[in-house]
């Protein structure tokens, strides 16, 4: 996607500037033009975890161990674009990457850890799947109308 | 995460030093890498625009604003610095006080801390008689050189506010 392409620029580099303590670069990576265009097509559903997830992918394939890691920043810059995202993609890019304690990627990992903080404090929404039976009074009066002899096995149920 | 995956089977390869503030509290950190040709390219590029700093040291990794000041160049010192100030016995000059060499300039935007330098010495500053302006000796993060330059002289946003501070009683 294009407009993930553009936190790879050296040009934004540039623009995000000295790579200073974490909460203020947190907030400066927050603000960049390029990433509030993301958050946008984000949030106009233009984009999605599916694309994110390619993105990230395919800056993972530079790394090298040993050196440092070209698209760290883009990396910080994505933490803090899915922290406010509730979904699964968003919740375990972020803890994995907080999780790693690597020389080769020093910024995106103290951001993330950053962001994971921010992330946990989302309202939580939790979906679950319930199957709800009849009443038991219900299945009862049914049990009564059928003849004794066409009745199941299971006569009562008890709650 | 599976784009995570072969990091994870790095386990850690990050170092760091042990390192504590004046009352032994420890301070995070993390020694940095040498900076890539891409972060040279991006560090020539911000230098370009600020025609008055004078180099001291080209782009180097290992230690940052904090940890020049604090930990003798050897690592990047990571977080606030309240607790350092605290427990190192700094304290803001008051308000008529002038700065001296060896005092602190603080970078602080919206109360959180932006960088830290160090005076170096002084200029005559735009007017005969006004008080002599501080220069400062800074790194600017993990990977770029070391530089002199004017206090307000900064790449940080509008927002950034200086402070100055010493360990002199």
């Amino acid at each position: 996607m294009k407009i993930l392409d553009a936190l790879k620029d050296e040009s934004y580099e540039v623009g995000v500037g000295p790579l200073v303590t974490t909460a203020v670069l947190r907030r400066t990576l927050k603000a960049m033009p390029e990433v509030v265009a993301i958050q946008a097509a984000l949030g106009a559903q233009l984009i999605g975890d599916d694309d994110l997830k390619a993105f990230v992918n395919g800056l993972m394939a530079s790394f090298v161990g040993g050196t440092r890691f070209p698209f760290d920043v883009a990396l910080a810059s994505l933490a803090v674009l899915i922290e406010g995202r509730p979904t699964r993609f968003a919740g375990e890019f972020l803890s994995t990457l907080a999780g790693l304690h690597l020389q080769e990627m020093p910024t995106s990992t103290r951001v993330a850890r950053e962001s994971l903080a921010e992330h946990r404090k989302l309202p939580q929404t939790t979906r679950r799947e319930v199957q709800l039976s009849r009443p038991a009074f219900e299945i009862r009066a049914q049990q009564e109308r059928v003849p004794p002899s066409q009745r199941p096995l299971v006569k009562e149920v008890r709650w | 995460m599976n784009a995570f995956g072969p990091l994870m089977l790095l386990g850690v390869t990050e170092r760091k030093l042990v390192l504590a503030t004046g009352r032994g509290n420890p301070i995070e950190n993390v020694i940095e890498l040498e900076p890539d040709n891409r972060t040279k390219r991006k560090w020539a590029a911000i230098r370009a625009k600020y025609p008055y700093w004078k180099e001291r040291r080209p782009d180097t990794g290992v230690y940052n604003c904090a940890g020049m000041v604090w930990a003798s160049w050897r690592t990047t010192i990571l977080g606030e610095y309240n607790e350092i100030l605290r427990d190192d016995g700094f304290r803001k000059l008051r308000p008529a006080e002038l700065a001296q060499q060896g005092d602190l300039v603080l970078y602080v935007d919206g109360g959180l801390h932006v960088h830290v330098g160090v005076v170096q010495g002084f200029e005559h500053g735009l007017v005969a008689d006004g008080p002599p302006v501080p220069i400062v000796l800074s790194k600017w993060d993990s990977v770029s050189g070391e530089y002199f330059h004017r206090l307000n002289d900064h790449p940080f946003g509008g927002s950034v506010v200086v402070e100055l501070w010493t360990d002199r009683p």
